[in-house]
């Protein structure tokens, strides 16, 4: 096993596919926190489709790819959030359309550019074994910056997330912080995406986070574990990918399921025996429950 | 005499091509206990975000201390109504009390230890200090309420805004919030929205009934009196429900 282990890691496209895959971990553990507990996943969905549109305005007009997705998305993202901050109820909805306009905005764009044949299906499932080094540096900028972000924030973010209206009514600026967060979501959506692809950014935008709310007291409790755990799934999902020779985001990605499911049925299990628990207990103590005091 | 703390001149507010507030004219005296009373629906909530300023009237000027709403609603400490929002999320009770002590001028700044020690003195006034570190999920409903009041106290409001404070509160901690908002009265003006008159009315010194428009604003100065206006004010609203609640209040003031 060991030896096994040492043998992949020999690989420069193995190391550089685990730092990729932590660093990811890293990322989408804070900026997933926010995105779970704001209630915005469909919205990050709508970014990170909606930037294949931006992926065929750089190739159509001949710009620098970066400025295409990272301009288009975070123009879509800035309107996204205008429109939640405006109706809520609504948002849904202009976010699907948004999502899918985007998305079909790229293909055409690309069909209408000689030469080129993007393939979607590396654009959806990432390539994380051919990460070269220079990514690793730009995830590692994005990785710090948001931590610095989010940390030097953290009682404003805490407070937009938890109770919008009283952090208004304490005079922190929430619009300017609501759309800060989307823009940052939609920047580091984008720079995740083209390393590891949409798919495994959404997965590890929402399990890991999503495992984590119930477990945390606190927010930060929240983002430091989903990191860790975004990170076990990613190692485990590699190297079992590396094993049996599959496709390394798809694994990943199963692997957080996998995680996902046993969660919940550890969670079952708890209800069912806290249940029994209680049921066992009010044999003997014929005192009645007090629904006041019941834990909700 | 000193000008009135909140004024409210000919204020009209609606959304979704509803009026909801209909050229209401309010003034509140400094130190005053208002009940608000009315039907559901009737703006009471939305009168409240009026004047707060996290609603813009649509006409008419809304005064706080002097100063335009949205520049005075740190003077105003705001307990909501529905304190089960959010209930997974991962929080402490210390850390929502602590969301009182944000203000715009204090951006980069973390929580100092006399935050947190204000903090934990309101949380000790509202007899809950030992849940500081629990979950706020965690908590039943009338312990949550108690929390969010402790939030408003520890902003050291000149204002209280509580929307249906008792809702999820047993009756016999509903006269010891009322007492304690009595105590909290000798310093700060009190506006308080709720639907059980009966058991609020002989704390108060003043109640103003809102249904749309500001039907009445008076002093409480007997129950019966108070009574007799609330039915006054809730026969002329559309809410059956209502209607029967404090139909049933009068007769048992009446027996």
């Amino acid at each position: 096993m060991m030896s096994l282990i040492l043998e992949a890691m020999q690989f420069e496209f193995m190391r550089n596919a685990l730092l990729a895959g932590l660093l990811t971990s890293v990322i989408c553990g804070i900026m997933g926190t926010l995105v779970v507990v704001n209630r915005i996943v469909f919205l990050s969905g709508g970014i990170a489709h909606s930037a294949y549109g931006g992926i065929g305005l750089a190739y159509f007009f001949g710009w620098p790819y970066l400025v295409g997705t990272l301009g288009f998305s975070v123009a879509a993202a800035m309107l996204m959030a205008a429109i939640t901050l405006k109706a809520r109820h609504r948002s849904d909805t202009i976010i699907g359309v948004i999502w899918a306009l985007g998305m079909a905005v790229g293909i055409i764009l690309l069909d209408l550019t000689p030469g080129y044949n993007v393939d979607l299906m590396s654009y959806l499932f990432g390539s994380i074994l051919t990460v070269p080094q220079s990514d690793l540096w730009i995830m590692s900028v994005i990785a710090a910056l948001v931590a610095v972000l989010i940390s030097v924030f953290y009682k404003h973010w805490l407070a937009l997330s938890y109770d919008e209206e009283f952090a208004r009514i304490r005079g922190v600026p929430v619009n300017a912080l609501y759309f800060s967060l989307i823009a940052m979501l939609a920047v580091t959506i984008v720079l995740v995406i083209q390393v590891v692809g949409l798919i495994l950014v959404i997965a590890l935008l929402t399990i890991p986070p999503y495992i984590m709310e119930k477990h945390s007291r606190t927010l930060v409790q929240m983002m430091i574990g989903s990191c860790v755990l975004g990170a076990i799934f990613t190692t485990i999902g590699l190297w079992l990918s590396y094993l049996f020779n599959l496709t390394s985001g798809a694994t990943i990605i199963l692997v957080s399921g996998f995680g996902f499911l046993l969660n919940l049925l550890f969670e079952w299990v708890a209800a069912h025996r806290k249940r029994r628990a209680i049921t066992e207990l009010s044999k003997f103590e014929a005192a009645p429950i007090r629904l006041q005091d019941s834990k909700s | 005499m000193d000008d009135p703390i909140i004024d409210l001149q000919d204020v009209w507010f609606g959304y979704n091509g509803q009026m909801i507030l209909q050229g209401i004219d309010l003034k509140v005296e400094r130190g005053d206990f208002i009940a608000m009373i009315g039907p559901n629906g009737g703006g009471k909530t939305t009168l409240l975000k009026v004047i707060l300023g996290l609603y813009k009237p649509l006409r008419g000027t809304v005064v706080v201390k002097g100063r335009s709403a949205d520049k005075a609603s740190s003077f105003i400490g705001y307990v909501p109504q529905n304190v089960h929002i959010n209930s997974s999320f991962p929080i402490t009770v210390l850390d929502v009390v602590l969301m009182g002590k944000l203000s715009p001028g204090r951006f980069f700044k973390h929580d100092t230890k006399m935050d947190r020690q204000q903090a934990m003195e309101a949380l000790g006034r509202m007899q809950i200090e030992d849940l500081a570190g629990e979950r706020i999920g965690e908590l039943s409903g009338g312990q949550k309420q108690r929390v969010f009041i402790a939030r408003s106290l520890v902003t050291d409001p000149e204002i209280l805004l509580l929307d249906e404070p008792t809702a999820s509160i047993d009756s016999k901690g509903q006269s010891d919030f009322l007492k304690l908002l009595v105590e909290l009265n000798k310093t700060i003006t009190i506006l308080v929205v709720s639907h059980d008159l009966f058991a609020i009315s002989s704390f108060v010194k003043s109640v103003a009934c809102v249904n749309r428009r500001l039907h009445y604003h008076m002093p409480a100065t007997n129950r019966e009196d108070t009574m007799n206006a609330a039915y006054r004010c809730t026969v002329e609203d559309t809410c059956p429900v209502e209607k029967l609640h404090l139909t049933s209040t009068k007769h048992e003031v009446a027996e």
